[in-house]
């Protein structure tokens, strides 16, 4: 999944609230723009110190838009609001509170995220090799943690339903451009700047595309 | 009027004023009628701004109706025949002018020097839209420009900026019944909509089978394609604003 | 809305150019349109592919003038070219000069010659109603197809007629563009309904052959502020003295009567003299040559009545510079009364009478009651100019009839340039008699008659006011009063000649203070627009530019006065993205941040010339500072030391600006013009 940070969400602004029963208190973003993984994260830590149950987050693809949708999880019951236009758009949910669960799933794709039918691929990420004069990154040896940027290969397929998907939220990105992408075998997210984004036909019904992403987005 | 099948039509240009027979720009915006009832008169009649074909013929409908000594007017196209109908329904006998290339527009390229009748048809298929053998309609693809540079020490930017989006468009039609219209030009340039096929509601991330409207950015020259020639294809570059 | 509007909709322009003289529109397509009146003829020959980028100007802030790039522009090698590039075939001279409005002209030969032949005369192109006799032709009608009218005055090349033109650089030339729909249809019954001025200018260089066709380049009509204004006229001042202009009839009648004791005549004589018979009218003399004149005068008119026997020469004795007239009366004791009258151009100026009791027995002066310091015409004339200083320059290069009444005078006095204001000239042929002069230099001495005689002198044509009206003056002025019945008031060569739609006037007189109402005087000989105002233009951040008219229906481009500052009451438009291009290039560009000097130097020339100046200095001494010293100059001819300090001091402001450089469509809103100040 790719989760692009967008210009349209003012996470700072967005609150989001959740009772657990004994607690209830207001959850913003760090800074301004953010992507909704590392806004996820932020919350689940928050959530977890603030509140007695743990918290979890996930997400899945939603098969009728191709964004993500999430799911936030506790080991207890607790109430979940999104109270203002930022936090709905953001997190992808509807107004109104939503009934003591464990397990909320939000009610359509957070802004922002991409989930292709083949999922993100996000191969080789590791420090390039580069050249020039007294580069640091010329001091680079694989193996070596050095100074050179990331440049993993992040590649996906998808149907046209994805693809549109694609071009709306690129649309809406910030600027400069940056995104945290899922990289699935790792359980990990890495962030990157997103640069040019190829798209081509594979097949009759799909696209494959390609983005030239690098790492250790500024 | 919901395609039935593909289709691109085009955007009339116009600048008002809604009657009168003094504007500016007249190619393909005016339509005027002269009613056998009074046959000195000419109405002038256009949309005060750019329309669809289609919706430029319901523009002219009311205007004609408001504006005329007279008749109550119908102006429809029939997508099956491919031509443009003038008619009224009121039993006025009336004969229409085309102002400008109007002829070329709709279609009209018979002789209307002379002559009542309640109901004129256009002698040749409008060049104001095009019916299809196929289309097809990439989905959009954000159009920004886009520079991610790298600098030393690992840090990576990646500054964007765009204010559109595009749709690669493949046409596919029939010599004998389309190129005409393509090559008259209005379909090719500027600002149209095309059809994809049946879904009379408009593209978007979650209906990527509506129909787009947007701006004809780049086009490629039209392509002849079988063995005898009958089948013809052309791209297209649409941008919509976003 | 207009042609650009169309273009998102897939209309194009078709380009079309007028140039001044040529009743040809070249287009880069024929449409079939009906044309401008006076044009007869439309060819599809026009190439603009190559040209610079045109109608995309800058603004050079310190000078107050716009930047832009030539036009250039190619026309291919069609036989309607050829007709008007091939040299002429008849040509005939004019015999004696043409005004600005005749509408008669004599010529050398007229064979060859129909009626209602266009003929060209430099600049000008004129319609021969008839042609009335081998040297006289009729009927003319002047400036037509795009020209404008000028004095054409026999002794230089404008005397020639010809039945093509002689030249095509300095034509006018304006580029239109008019819509086509799609399918490639001419909008319009007539090619102006929906054309669009974009550009205007002077051709430059051309034709030069090219491969297919002919070659030009023009400049922008604003960049005609550069061109420099003809040349002063020079001479060497040959008189210090007084000078009179007299006519040729002038008459001097005496009426001499000598009487005897017993009352009867003994002569006499009634003698008209005609003192400047040998002279032109206008020719101007001295004093002293008036005085020998009507010397000569007398003694012809003597000898011419045989009265030789009786009377004998005239005299102006001197006492003390004040001449007094005496007749030399030959001895007859018999005279005891003269009785003399002299009527000075039929009026009664002097009676003499005189007793001789014992008769007149010697030769001797009788002096007239006739008497005078100065103009010997105007007895009992005491003029003693409080100003001592009239001098004649013999002019070497330029016309003396075009000095203009007022203005300045620069002499070179002993190595040194003296500059001085006179008021009054009388010119004849070569002379120019100049009057009224006073020093202007920061002097108030004068130098000695000596020398002055001798000394190099330049007129330098002039002009004094607020700075609006010289503008516009400098702009307009012809020197035959054609371009512009309020303007057009200078002399020939102090202006560039423009006409008066070429100029919105009205953004020149509302230009408010300080500009507007500082008053200022320049000398132009030598001189650009942009270098005599372009200092008060920089000062006070305003600009002449190229822009078009708003309520005119084709949006005809006139010079404009616009504001260049990047402060004022709000901007004029506001740009999103919906206005800007952007599939390809940056839509913005941010361009180098604008100079911002800490020193301002202000000059202000004496008299509007080079020869010397008041200068004031502001320093803003924290950014010195801070970051050393940047100075900029800026040369503000006004009249006045302390009104220009006072309007100086509010404009020395902190400069510094960033200008963003939006690539804008022709479709946006029309406040977006150069100059215009617009939100992003």
């Amino acid at each position: 999944m790719l989760a692009l940070q967008m210009n349209n969400v003012d996470w700072v602004e967005a609150e989001l609230e959740i009772n657990d029963g004994a607690t209830t208190a207001q959850f913003y973003g760090s800074s301004v723009r953010m992507d909704v993984a590392s806004v996820m994260d932020e919350l689940v830590t928050w959530a977890t110190s603030t509140f007695i149950p743990t918290f979890l987050w996930a997400w899945e693809k939603d098969t009728s838009t191709g964004g993500a949708i999430l799911t936030l999880s506790a080991t207890g019951n607790f109430t979940l609001e999104a109270t203002n236009t930022d936090a709905q758009t953001g997190y992808g949910l509807n107004s109104g509170v939503k009934a003591s669960a464990s397990s909320h799933t939000f009610d359509s794709a957070a802004a922002g995220t991409w989930a292709p039918v083949s999922g993100v691929s996000v191969k080789a990420n590791l420090r390039v090799l580069l050249s020039g004069d007294a580069c640091g990154d010329g001091a680079v040896r694989p193996g070596v943690p050095g100074l050179a940027h990331y440049r993993p290969t992040v590649e996906a397929i998808g149907t046209a339903l994805d693809a549109a998907r694609l071009a709306n939220v690129l649309g809406d990105a910030s600027n400069p451009r940056r995104a945290s992408i899922c990289q699935q075998h790792t359980a990990s997210w890495i962030e990157v700047a997103v640069g040019e984004v190829a798209r081509n036909p594979a097949g009759a019904k799909h696209y494959r595309f390609r983005l030239e992403v690098s790492g250790e987005a500024v | 009027m919901a395609a039935n099948g593909p289709r691109i039509m085009a955007y009339a240009y116009s600048e008002g004023p809604v009657t009168g027979v003094t504007a500016d720009i007249v190619a393909n915006s005016t339509l005027a009628v002269i009613e056998q009832s009074s046959p000195g008169t000419t109405t002038y009649v256009r949309p005060a701004t750019p329309e669809l074909f289609e919706t430029q013929l319901v523009t002219w409908q009311t205007h004609l109706f408001t504006y005329t000594p007279a008749g109550v007017y119908t102006c429809t196209y029939d997508a099956t025949t491919q031509r443009v109908t003038l008619a009224t329904t009121n039993g006025t006998g009336f004969r229409p002018v085309m102002p400008g290339n109007l002829a070329v527009w709709l279609g009209f390229t018979q002789d209307l020097s002379s002559g009542w009748a309640e109901s004129w048809e256009g002698e040749s298929a409008p060049a104001a839209v095009a019916e299809l053998l196929g289309v097809t309609v990439e989905p959009a693809e954000d159009a920004a420009r886009v520079d991610l540079a790298e600098h030393r020490h690992g840090r990576s930017v990646a500054t964007v900026w765009g204010n559109h989006q595009v749709h690669r468009v493949h046409l596919v039609f029939s010599r004998t019944t389309t190129l005409a219209q393509i090559a008259a030009g209005y379909l090719t340039t500027g600002r149209v909509r095309i059809w994809q096929a049946g879904d009379s509601t408009p593209y978007s991330a979650t209906n990527v089978d509506g129909y787009i409207d947007g701006y004809v950015i780049a086009a490629d020259d039209p392509t002849e394609d079988g063995d005898v020639g009958e089948l013809w294809t052309l791209n297209l570059l649409i941008g919509v604003a976003r | 809305m207009s042609v650009w509007d169309a273009v998102r909709y897939g209309f194009s322009p078709i380009y079309w150019v007028q140039i001044s003289g040529i009743p040809v529109v070249f287009c880069e397509r024929a449409t079939g349109l009906t044309l401008p009146a006076g044009w007869t003829a439309e060819d599809g020959s026009l190439v603009i592919d190559d040209s610079a980028e045109v109608g995309i100007e800058q603004v050079d802030r310190d000078t107050g003038t716009a930047v832009s790039l030539s036009f250039g522009f190619k026309l291919l090698d069609t036989s309607t070219v050829r007709q008007w590039l091939r040299a002429p075939s008849k040509s005939m001279n004019l015999t004696s000069n043409l005004t600005a409005t005749a509408t008669t002209m004599n010529v050398d030969s007229s064979t060859g010659w129909s009626n209602g032949d266009a003929a060209y005369l430099g600049m000008e192109r004129i319609t021969i109603g008839t042609v009335a006799s081998s040297t006289y032709c009729t009927g003319l009608t002047r400036a037509t197809v795009g020209t404008l009218a000028f004095e054409h005055k026999t002794g230089t090349t404008a005397q020639i007629v010809t039945d093509r033109p002689r030249f095509w650089r300095g034509r006018e030339v304006t580029l239109w563009a008019s819509p086509a729909d799609p399918n490639g249809y001419a909008t319009g019954t007539a090619l102006l309904n929906d054309a669009v001025q974009v550009w205007r200018g002077r051709i430059d260089q051309g034709p030069s052959r090219d491969v297919d066709g002919f070659k030009f380049e023009a400049s922008s009509i604003d960049r005609i502020t550069d061109r420099k204004l003809a040349a002063s006229v020079t001479g060497q001042v040959v008189s210090t003295s007084a000078k009179i202009a007299v006519s040729k009839g002038y008459t001097i009648q005496i009426v001499l009567k000598a009487s005897n004791s017993s009352s009867g005549q003994v002569f006499g004589y009634v003698f008209n003299l005609l003192p400047f018979k040998n002279d032109s009218d206008g020719d101007l003399l001295t004093n002293a040559e008036i005085r020998d004149r009507i010397q000569s005068a007398w003694d012809d008119a003597v000898s011419a009545e045989g009265a030789t026997s009786d009377l004998g020469g005239f005299l102006w004795a001197n006492y003390s510079g004040e001449y007094n007239a005496k007749v030399l009366v030959k001895a007859d004791a018999t005279i005891v009364y003269f009785a003399i009258f002299a009527y000075l151009d039929g009026k009664s100026i002097t009676a003499t009478w005189l007793d001789k009791a014992n008769g007149w027995s010697t030769d001797g002066y009788v002096a007239l009651d006739w008497k005078s310091k100065g103009n010997p015409l105007v007895p009992g004339d005491y003029f003693e100019p409080v100003i001592p200083w009239l001098i004649t320059v013999r002019v070497d290069d330029g016309n003396p009839g075009d000095i203009p009444q007022k203005g300045r005078l620069r002499v070179n006095v002993g190595g040194k340039h003296r500059l001085f204001r006179y008021h009054g000239v009388t010119a004849n042929n070569a002379e120019a008699y100049i009057k009224g002069i006073t020093p202007i230099d920061g002097t108030n001495a004068y130098p000695t008659k000596t020398e002055m005689l001798g000394a190099d002198a330049e007129v330098l044509f002039g002009d004094e006011g607020t700075f609006p009206t010289m503008m516009l003056r400098c702009l307009m002025s012809s020197g035959n009063g054609e371009r512009s019945a309020t303007y057009d008031t200078l002399s020939r060569g102090q202006g560039y000649g423009l006409d008066e739609g070429v100029i919105d006037e009205g953004s020149f007189t509302a230009a408010s203070a300080p500009i507007g109402s500082l008053k200022g005087e320049v000398a132009s000989g030598g001189e650009s627009f942009s270098g005599l105002f372009g200092g008060a233009l920089g000062l006070f951040r305003k600009a002449v530019v190229s822009r078009p008219d708003t309520s005119d229906a084709n949006g005809a481009l006139k010079l404009t006065l616009v504001d260049t500052a990047p402060y004022g009451s709000g901007w004029s438009t506001t740009l999103t993205d919906t206005d800007l291009l952007s599939h390809d290039g940056d839509p913005v560009v941010s361009v180098k941040k604008a100079e911002s000097p800490n020193v301002l130097v202000i000059l202000r020339p004496f008299g509007g010339t080079d020869d010397g100046e008041d200068r004031f200095v502001f320093v803003d001494a924290p950014t010195v500072d801070a970051n050393g010293r940047d100075e900029v100059e800026y040369r503000v001819p006004a009249s006045d030391r302390v009104t220009l300090y006072q309007a100086a001091g509010p404009a020395a402001v902190e400069r510094g600006l960033r200008i963003p450089h939006p690539c804008r469509p022709r479709w946006a809103t029309t406040g977006c013009q150069i100059a215009a100040k617009i939100a992003v």
